[in-house]
């Protein structure tokens, strides 16, 4: 018999935002440099002394000399800083590296922590299907359980809505 | 998951959770570390309605607090796993059912008073 484990694709917007910071942050560092080369060429424009030149040379080279991956604090547009929005996970759960247990008597229903709101959960499923030559196969097992929440978690410091659901 | 995937009754005593073309994954040697993760489509419809009978589940160590009633569950689905050609459906949703299943409300961690 054939188990299915499912997963919902919710990373792809993180991904896809990812992205986007990672065009603001080049953005913004090509304007830094545009900013810092027009800052060389205009300071103290009376002090033209070959000592001068040379510092300013040698800092302008010095400049050129550090990639723009290696700055350590590069130069972004100004951003909060919560945290992510995802919810919490059950600290004794993922302490283990799971994520969710099978619904039972007394274990806890929900799959996030700093919850509050609706759930429902369930397990062991006896159940049969066709695919499609056919064969009449069945689902089901202690450890096919799904679940759904709705309703207020605590992430980003502040009050979330949600709904997750685990199948 | 999109807020409209999931209906309640105005009482609040059946709770229908259905969803069309869920992307997953088809990983039959699951939880083996190197079981191979191949794309799949879901779509279901999983159905709670309440017995009637009243659980509370309290926990001050684990900081979660459940009340609510036990229900009955029952599933019907379809699963595509495209790549490989193969499809399966599940009966009608009354042809299956549910060991254990519960539905109620809960509070855990910082909401845990």
């Amino acid at each position: 018999m054939e188990q299915y484990r499912c997963s919902l694709n919710s990373q792809e917007a993180i991904s896809h935002g990812a992205d986007v910071l990672e065009v603001d942050v080049s953005e913004s560092r090509h304007k830094k440099w545009s900013t810092s080369m027009k800052l060389t060429t205009q300071l103290n424009p009376q002090h033209y002394s070959r000592r001068f030149l040379l510092k300013s040379g040698a800092t302008a080279l010095f400049s050129f000399a550090i990639p723009p991956s290696n700055n350590a604090f590069p130069d972004q547009s100004l951003a909060t800083a919560n945290g992510s929005t995802d919810p919490y996970p059950i600290p004794w759960l993922d302490k283990n590296g799971s994520h969710n247990q099978p619904a039972g008597p007394n274990l806890e229903p929900s799959h996030i922590y700093h919850f509050k709101g609706r759930v429902a959960r369930c397990s062991t499923f006896t159940g049969m299907g066709t695919d499609n030559r056919g064969n009449r196969i069945a689902f089901g097992a202690p450890t096919t359980d799904y679940g759904v929440m709705e309703g207020e978690y605590w992430a980003a410091r502040t009050a979330q809505q949600g709904t997750f659901t685990h199948i | 998951m999109p807020e409209r995937g999931l209906a309640i009754s105005p009482n609040g005593s059946t709770f229908t959770l259905e969803m069309q073309n869920v992307p997953v994954v088809d990983q039959p040697r699951w939880p083996a570390l190197d079981s191979v993760a191949t794309p799949a489509k879901m779509t279901f419809k999983m159905v709670w309605k309440s017995t009637g009978d009243r659980v509370a589940y309290d926990d001050p160590h684990r900081q979660f607090r459940f009340t609510g009633f036990r229900a009955s569950c029952q599933l019907e689905a379809q699963v595509e796993v495209p790549s490989i050609g193969f499809s399966w459906k599940s009966d009608p949703l009354e042809k299956s059912r549910a060991d254990f299943a519960i539905m109620g409300e809960e509070a855990n961690g910082r909401y845990y008073e």
